[in-house]
């Protein structure tokens, strides 16, 4: 059974050969308080035309690994380990000159505040140009042709004059448009969206999430898409994994996912969610607690403090392996959720 | 959900609200130019003991009116009745005296609690400004019952904010808002900067309170899945104004005003089944400016059925079912049925609205 090509939405293409693999992916950082572990232990593949999510709480270390992917993590007082191999390379041993090709170029990133990564005192024809320039090696004339088709391909209304525009002249979801052209300006085979659709009202995450998916299935491009919200991921995602305390705690095709969740932090981020449409009046079931300090990280499973099911000694001191339980289908739990609560819920 | 009370009995009500902020030219006299329209002629009941959901995108001025309730910002017009009082009219020491009887809790924590005061003393302050709970016996004791009724341990009186986590800080908010045992509780955005599993325990606080001490609250957000959970009634605002009224699950179910529908299906459902068998209705465009609305209905713009009267009549907001009220001429113009004698620009033009059916996209 494969789950995760038949969920498919978009093109993925799961008989090619992986564009992204990552293996052991590690980021750790010293801080005053001690060694903070953040990413422990990452492994996956991605394929091409996939929309792989990242789902996780603050602090869960969704954000951080995908910025060790692209070397953005600074050394110290980070550090960085494991192999993240594109193109035959690993990305975490590659020099800067040798990452620079790849950013922007094979592997392009869109951020989550649109105002902050925009640089406020260049234009927006600027900023859509440049990468073009330096990893295509088009001319003025040929960049500034080429960013009015991808701001027209975003939906910016009348691209030309808007090129000489600066960010500030822009609202937040046409900010968040040009990031996306920028990201897409050199046609990369992976993107990476850091919650591109956080600070944005519902109905102009609506307009993004579209034009991703359009963009995406136009240009075969791989997604991995990192957010908390999880209503969103199940309407973008081919694939889910779920983060917790640097680790993945589950992982699946996004129907399998919700469907029959394995791991009870899967299990109790969906019962604490209020459902449109589902009618008041029930009691949310919330996670009891605190996400973990990765400070000072539990020495066996990361969610044993808070979880309902912990049911002996072994979940405190031992970790537990991230294991198949069925085809495509993993969870990082010595038990799983009871079928009877599952069925419950 | 609470459980209103039978009476019905109308707590606030709000008449013809309006806050607008002046626009200051760049001459040296700093003329007047023209009005930010935050607000612009909102009206709405709150029944007690009931939880009101004020709904809307950034900017539709949802935060203003909740400040404008307990005058944190100036009305520029219309009423608000608590209880008999107008508040708009109000001198500075009876608004003072009525500021007991109505709280609020903010968004941001972090923000909204001095990082300098122990949360003990900063849950106190309100006691002291109202003289309530007087000498140092009494302001502990009722502190120690406040911070146990919201679920923290008394003995974190002595600590500091930045010693708490996001909702363990929101838990001091709402301990404070509920120190002088207020009637009425205005909530603006609580939960939005919380992490997912701890905004389940924020609401189960919040409903959890509302059933102890019979609170009645305004719960202002842009998350509609959290707000229909919360709440028994719904209004959804757009651009200063209030565009549909409706019990919660009414609302979600059978909206009426095209920007309620397409808000509704932008909202992401945690269902993949549902997620893709959904049709989301994509609106167009930005959000107009409030210094300068369009003409006649706000909405217009961005809606798909605009028709003749959309840009040159106003619509009110007028009865379409039971307890349910909505500002749009589909629902006939000054309270007379309309036949619409062509079909209105469905998908027509950049500024319209189209229907993206995720089925077969």
């Amino acid at each position: 059974m494969s789950e995760t090509t038949t969920a498919s939405p978009g093109k993925a293409d799961y008989g090619a050969d992986p564009v992204l693999r990552v293996n052991d992916l590690r980021v750790r950082f010293g801080t005053k308080r001690g060694r903070a572990e953040v990413v422990n232990g990452l492994s996956y593949d991605l394929y091409p035309g996939e929309t792989l999510a990242l789902v996780g709480e603050s602090g869960s270390g969704k954000s951080v690994s995908t910025l060790a992917l692209l070397g953005l993590i600074p050394q110290p007082p980070g550090r960085v380990t494991g192999e993240v191999l594109y193109d035959g390379r690993n990305l975490v041993e590659a020099g800067d000159a040798d990452l620079r090709k790849v950013r922007g170029n094979d592997i392009a990133m869109i951020f989550q505040d649109p105002m902050t990564s925009l640089n406020p005192v260049l234009t927006i024809g600027r900023q859509v140009t440049e990468g073009m320039q330096l990893h295509l090696g088009l001319s003025d004339g040929e960049a500034r042709e080429r960013a009015i088709e991808l701001l027209t391909q975003v939906g910016i209304p009348s691209a030309e004059s808007r090129l000489d525009s600066y960010p500030h002249q822009f609202s937040g979801g046409m900010r968040q448009r040009v990031m996306i052209a920028i990201g897409l300006a050199c046609r990369p085979k992976v993107l990476i969206a850091d919650e591109p659709t956080t600070a944005l009202d519902v109905t102009i995450q609506a307009q993004i999430v579209e034009l991703i998916r359009e963009l995406q299935i136009e240009f075969g491009t791989a997604v991995i898409w990192i957010t908390h919200d999880l209503g969103v991921v199940a309407g973008i995602a081919d694939r889910v994994m779920v983060m917790y305390g640097g680790r993945v705690v589950e992982q699946a095709g996004v129907e399998e996912l919700y469907g029959t969740p394995l791991h009870p932090y899967t299990d109790g981020l969906l019962g604490s969610l209020p459902v449109l449409g589902a009618g008041g009046g029930k009691r949310l079931a919330a996670i009891p607690g605190l996400p973990p300090d990765p400070t000072a990280m539990p020495e066996g499973c990361a969610f044993w403090p808070r979880c309902p099911h912990r049911l002996d000694d072994r979940c405190r001191t031992e970790q537990p392996p991230l294991h198949q339980v069925r085809p495509g289908h993993w969870s990082r739990c010595f038990y799983e959720v009871p079928d009877d609560e599952a069925a419950a819920r | 959900m609470s459980a209103a009370t039978g009476a019905n009995e109308v707590l606030l009500d709000v008449r013809d609200l309006q806050v607008w902020f002046p626009e200051h030219g760049r001459g040296v006299l700093r003329r007047v130019t023209g009005h930010v329209k935050a607000v612009d002629g909102v009206s709405f009941e709150v029944r007690r003991g009931e939880t009101l959901g004020l709904v809307g995108e950034s900017g539709c001025g949802k935060s203003t009116t909740g400040l404008a309730l307990l005058r944190l910002v100036e009305p520029t017009g219309g009423t608000v009745v608590f209880d008999d009082q107008d508040v708009t009219q109000l001198d500075k020491q009876r608004l003072r005296a009525l500021r007991r009887r109505m709280a609020m809790i903010f968004q941001d924590p972090m923000a909204s609690l001095n990082p300098r005061r122990s949360i003990g003393d900063t849950i106190a302050e309100p006691l002291d400004i109202h003289g309530l709970h007087e000498g140092r016996q009494a302001r502990r004791a009722r502190v120690g019952e406040l911070l146990e009724m919201v679920g923290l341990n008394p003995d974190y009186r002595n600590r500091y904010p930045h010693e708490f986590s996001g909702g363990q800080r929101q838990r001091v908010g709402i301990a404070r808002a509920l120190a002088c045992e207020p009637d009425f509780i205005v909530a603006d955005e609580p939960i939005a900067s919380l992490d997912v599993s701890i905004q389940a325990q924020v609401l189960n606080l919040m409903e959890r309170l509302q059933g102890e001490l019979g609170l009645t609250y305004l719960f202002i957000a842009h998350d509609l899945s959290a707000v229909q959970h919360i709440s028994d009634r719904i209004a959804v605002m757009y651009l200063g104004r209030i565009v549909e009224i409706a019990d919660a699950e009414r609302l979600s179910d059978e909206p009426q005003h095209p920007y309620t529908q397409a808000l509704l299906s932008a909202v992401p459902i945690p269902d993949p089944w549902r997620e893709r068998e959904r049709t989301r209705i994509i609106l167009k465009g930005d959000v107009p400016s409030p210094l300068d609305p369009p003409s006649g209905c706000n909405f217009r713009t961005r809606c798909r059925e605009v028709f003749d009267p959309c840009a040159t009549v106003d619509p009110d907001l007028q009865p379409v079912g039971d307890g349910h009220v909505a500002a749009c001429h589909l629902h006939g113009v000054v309270g007379q049925q309309v036949e619409r004698s062509h079909h209105p620009n469905r998908g027509e033009g950049g500024e319209a609205l189209v229907v993206a059916d995720r089925a077969t996209s």
